[in-house]
């Protein structure tokens, strides 16, 4: 079965993905990274996992930095 | 070579096949025929020729290397989805590597001849840095820009949610399932797993055409077959005429070929390969494309 875009719409889900500024931020922060660290950013490796690192990993780990009780 | 383009590709190639093949696989294939030879590619003698050539790595730009891919991947896995994806991937990045002056031998071993149309050069020699430089400073990194185009303008919609959640996944709900438990990522972090092959192509094509442009200072030279500070390395110096004679000869043998091993094996590996439950699969290129 193939999925037409009438049928997509209907099947429209909740937004999973993060709002378009991050999307926008995680972006500037690569392109600042990879012009001035290009070997380590400009690769297959890190490119194509930067944005679930940049926007998912490190939010989920700061976030669950804040929650631990202080002291 | 094509640089962020073979990312972009991605999803316009998803947009054809739909549930028909695992946009997994389509990156794969895509990434095939650099991924092992690439590293080599800069510290050999003659980059172009191994890269492109043969002797040398050649094979990979090759029609056939796709198909030994995806029947490799069909008998081990039975998965077809796997299959057409690293076929359509693989046969697409040899297309879009025709553009630059090495070209490419799309009917190896059947014909050797490097087809080309000589749009940009070929400029490994000068190394990583140097290569991108030069392709970001010639029609390369405009071709770059004409598959994002591709991409915003007709196949837009392969990167919403939705689309990923009623069509990618569906299409390969093995796969993504296995990264869903392995590396505990929910339905965002595979979505941005998804977008992250876009956001790559986009990311490098920018960082490496302003780096080409403030830090090495490249005369930006989009002419074909530019930039004119590079050395032409073609592998052939055969005539038009002679090219196309010898790769239409080529591409016959090899579609005789393709017949052949279909009715020999391939056919028998096609019918005991299976399917996700929300595929159903036409005939001829209905099984492929929807």
């Amino acid at each position: 079965m193939s999925v037409r875009p009438d049928e997509e719409a209907q099947h429209e889900v909740p937004a999973v993905a993060p709002p378009p500024v991050a999307y926008i931020a995680a972006f500037v922060a690569y392109l600042v990274l990879g012009y001035v660290f290009r070997s380590v950013f400009l690769n297959w490796i890190i490119g194509p996992l930067f944005l679930v690192g940049s926007l998912y990993v490190v939010p989920r780990l700061l976030g669950r930095r804040a929650a631990e009780p202080a002291g | 070579m094509s640089w962020a383009a073979h990312e972009f590709e991605n999803y316009f190639l998803q947009k054809h096949v739909g549930l028909k093949a695992s946009f997994l696989a389509i990156a794969l294939g895509t990434f095939g025929p650099d991924l092992f030879t690439k590293a080599f590619v800069y510290s050999s003698d003659d980059p172009a020729q191994f890269h492109r050539g043969w002797p040398g790595v050649g094979f990979t730009h090759s029609f056939i290397f796709g198909v030994v891919g995806a029947a490799v991947v069909l008998a081990t896995t039975r998965s077809r989805s796997w299959a057409v994806g690293i076929l359509v991937g693989q046969w697409a990045h040899v297309l879009t590597d025709i553009c630059d002056s090495a070209g490419v031998m799309p009917f190896f071993p059947f014909s050797t001849e490097p087809v080309t149309i000589g749009m940009w050069k070929h400029a490994a020699s000068l190394g990583r840095y140097g290569d991108a430089t030069a392709y970001y400073s010639s029609l390369g990194g405009v071709w770059d820009l004409f598959w994002l185009l591709m991409l915003v303008l007709f196949a837009s919609r392969t990167l919403r949610p939705s689309y990923f959640r009623n069509v990618v996944v569906p299409a390969d709900p093995r796969a993504w399932g296995w990264l869903h438990r392995r590396l505990h990522l929910p339905e965002q972090g595979l979505l941005l797993l998804y977008q992250g092959f876009c956001f790559y192509g986009l990311g490098r094509m920018t960082a490496w055409f302003l780096r080409a442009r403030f830090d090495d200072k490249a005369p930006f030279q989009p002419v074909w077959g530019g930039p004119r500070y590079v050395q032409g390395n073609d592998l052939s110096d055969a005539g038009s005429l002679e090219v196309i004679l010898r790769t239409s000869v080529g591409g016959v043998a090899f579609a005789l070929f393709l017949v052949v091993c279909w009715r020999l094996f391939l056919k028998r590996l096609w019918l005991r390969g299976d399917d996700p439950p929300s595929v159903t699969r036409g005939r001829g290129l209905a099984a492929l494309f929807h």
